[in-house]
């Protein structure tokens, strides 16, 4: 029995055995399965990622290189911008550096007798403030011929600037026309001229003038700051200055194409006319600040005075004409700042008197009058009225209350306010000064207003506008 | 209707005598005038309505002053007389505008006008400005003549000819106007290599450029073409070698006369 028991057994294990065994077997294959499966689906998922990350930094090239072509092409817009049909864009060449914009017109229409006319314009814009846009007014360039060359020099600020050249033409059956925009990027460049003016009483001049001895010669001397950096102007000099006559010196920097004006005398003495002329040059240092390049030294063009005897002075023709004496100009006015940088002065004959004349011991011809420089005014000026019996004046320019002044205020005689015309808009202005005089004790004091033009010209370093 | 006819009467009396005064004050004044003509009473018996001298000769003595006041410029010394223009503050470049004085008059009911040259087309216009819209008087003895025939400028100081050089004038389709005329401004040319280094604006303008920028003003310039001078190669301007306009700029003064034969 019980070995009956032992054999059931065993055949029960080894059916078992059988049985199991397989299923066993069969459980890992599948487990296999799925691992692979597993493994096959990561490798499929890492190739997408990788295709994705392909795709993405194909894409990001693609943009990039969009991006770049998109500049390269806003660039080239920029560089180019075409206004006007046809053959604009075969008919010109431009070069720009910061001295000079060269334009090379060619394949123009040479029609005989008839010459082509082309619109020039050039406007430099410096972002960074203070500096001023500079424009060069529009010009009509003209050339015979197929061709031509037109040399524009700029003076470009120091630093970014962006340069605008527009021209246009419609000519000889050829139109077009262009509007550059380009970015330059200049160093300091300083430069600086002198020009020297003398008067014997009359207006400024470089011609050569007679004067007796004993007479006094004016010069003026204008520097301007024709380079693109600021520059201090030291160093002025002239033998033929008398001592102690100098004035308009200035210690501040003066800004490109700004300009300052020296103003000094010299009497004609016998030695003078012994050497038989008085003939001199000035010479001016122009430093620019630290870094911005070397100090530049310049002499003007000289001018010549011929002293000649009184007796010759006298045999000089009258110039008028016919029975009656003509009336006198007005003598010339001899301000510091007088000549051709000066104002139209003339403030007596203009002025509007509201003086009680008489009544109050002061009559119109007693109070003083305003007075300026003559022409043109690009730098500083001064204005002034004699301070004699004055209580006070109050300056206006233009309406505005520039500055009351008492009697305190008075140096050498004159009651003076310094007017910075570089500030002043191109044209005519009005400066005025209101006087008020001293009043005897219990009187009302007399008052009068004084008033002058003064004209803030354009440089005078310009392309002019003649027909050529 | 319209005014009464005593009304009309005088009006018209005074409009001869209006015009009479100005005929003889222009008759007087006029450039280039007998030397005879300054001072004269306008009517023989009648008092005298306007006494006119002569200030320029345009030749050995010229006067020209700034502009002082913004005022009209009138046919007849008197404010009710017909503006031909207005004082002009700036030139087309910009510069201080001047104008040169060829006469006073001093009227009993007017005051004191000045006879000027108008610088504005067309060529040759004068008018009066009261004597208060002009600054002072500046003087120059010198005076340009530009000859077209012979083709040379010569500027003359007291007479004498301290100045010569050939000259460029305008071609026949674009001719330099003859007149007298005076300069305006000096300038530094920069900008076109035509102009050369220096560049006398004038108060001549072109007769047949009126629409050049600025109204077509003739200069007196350098060039870049001095094969072509003397000769007759411009737009209107006169041209001249550069060396020669460097040494003229620096001779001339402003509000010398210039005379283009």
């Amino acid at each position: 029995m019980r070995r009956n028991r032992l054999l059931a057994l065993a055949i029960l294990a080894i059916l078992s055995l059988a049985v199991l065994a397989p299923a066993g077997f069969a459980n890992e294959g599948a487990a296999g399965r799925r691992a692979a499966k597993h493994a096959e689906r990561d490798a499929k998922r890492q190739a997408a990622a990788q295709r994705q990350a392909e795709r993405g930094a194909h894409r990001q090239q693609r943009g990039a290189e969009r991006k770049a072509a998109a500049e390269r092409g806003a660039e080239r817009k920029a560089e180019r911008k075409l206004l006007l049909g046809h053959k604009s864009d075969t008919n010109a060449d431009v070069k720009i550096d910061c001295t000079s914009i060269t334009i090379e017109y060619h394949d123009f229409n040479v029609v005989p007798g008839s010459p082509n006319f082309v619109w020039q314009g050039v406007h430099i814009k410096s972002p960074p403030p203070p500096l001023e846009p500079v424009n060069f007014p529009p010009k009509l360039f003209s050339f015979e011929g197929a061709s031509a060359t037109s040399v524009i020099p700029v003076a470009a600020p120091v630093g970014r600037s962006t340069v605008d050249i527009r021209s246009h033409w419609d000519t000889n059956g050829v139109k077009g026309g262009f509007d550059i925009h380009q970015t330059v990027t200049c160093p300091p460049h300083p430069a600086l001229t002198i020009e020297k003016l003398q008067s014997l009483g009359g207006p400024f001049t470089t011609e050569t003038l007679s004067g007796m001895v004993g007479q006094s010669i004016m010069y003026e001397m204008i520097v301007t700051n024709t380079g693109n950096t600021p520059l201090t102007f030291t160093g002025f000099s002239d033998a033929l200055c008398d001592p102690g006559t100098i004035s308009g010196e200035d210690t501040e920097p003066i800004e490109p194409l700004g300009t300052i004006t020296i103003v000094c005398v010299h009497k004609i003495t016998p030695a003078d006319a012994t050497a038989g002329k008085v003939l001199n040059v000035a010479t001016i240092t122009g430093t620019p600040e630290e870094g911005e390049g070397e100090p530049i030294t310049e002499r003007s063009n000289p001018v010549e005075v011929a002293p000649v005897t009184e007796e010759e002075h006298k045999k000089e023709p009258e110039p008028e004409d016919g029975n009656k004496e003509p009336p006198k100009p007005p003598p010339a006015k001899t301000t510091p700042n007088g000549g051709v940088a000066g104002i139209s002065a003339s403030s007596g004959a203009s002025s509007t008197s509201t003086s009680k004349s008489g009544v109050l011991g002061f009559t119109s011809a007693t109070i003083p009058s305003l007075r300026g420089p003559q022409g043109c005014v690009r730098s500083s000026f001064t204005a002034s009225v004699k301070s004699a019996n004055v209580a006070s004046v109050s300056f206006y320019l233009d309406g505005h209350l520039l500055r009351r002044l008492s009697a305190t205020a008075a140096h050498k005689g004159l009651l003076s306010i310094h007017i910075n015309a570089s500030k002043l808009k191109v044209g005519a202005h009005r400066i005025q000064a209101r006087i008020t005089m001293k009043a005897a004790k219990g009187a009302k004091p007399a008052k009068a207003t004084r008033s002058m033009t003064v004209v803030r010209c354009h440089s005078a370093v310009i392309a002019p506008h003649f027909t050529g | 209707m319209g005014f009464p006819r005593k009304h009309r009467q005088r009006r018209r009396l005074r409009g001869l005598l209006r015009a009479g005064a100005a005929l003889a004050v222009a008759g007087l004044a006029a450039p280039g005038a007998s030397a005879q003509g300054a001072a004269t009473p306008t009517a023989s018996n009648a008092p005298p309505r306007a006494v006119v001298t002569r200030l320029s000769n345009l030749r050995s003595v010229t006067r020209w002053a700034y502009p002082e006041n913004d005022s009209a410029v009138r046919s007849e010394p008197s404010s009710r007389a017909r503006p031909v223009g207005r004082l002009r503050f700036l030139t087309p470049d910009d510069q201080a505008e001047l104008y040169v004085v060829l006469a006073a008059a001093k009227t009993p009911r007017a005051g004191s006008w000045l006879q000027v040259e108008v610088p504005a087309r067309p060529n040759g216009r004068l008018g009066w400005v009261p004597r208060s819209a002009l600054g002072s008087l500046h003087v120059v003895r010198s005076y340009l003549l530009v000859d077209q025939g012979s083709l040379q400028a010569t500027l003359f100081r007291e007479g004498r000819a301290i100045f010569s050089a050939p000259v460029g004038v305008g071609k026949p389709s674009t001719v330099t106007p003859a007149g007298e005329f005076y300069v305006l401004e000096k300038l530094r040319s920069i900008g076109s290599p035509i102009y050369g280094p220096f560049a006398i604006g004038t108060s001549a303008y072109a007769p047949t450029l009126s629409e050049w920028p600025g109204g077509g003003v003739v200069g007196i310039h350098g060039t870049n073409e001095p094969q072509l001078i003397p000769g007759r190669p411009s737009h209107g301007c006169i041209r001249m070698r550069d060396a020669d306009i460097t040494k003229l700029w620096s001779l001339i003064a402003l509000g010398t006369p210039i005379e283009i034969t």
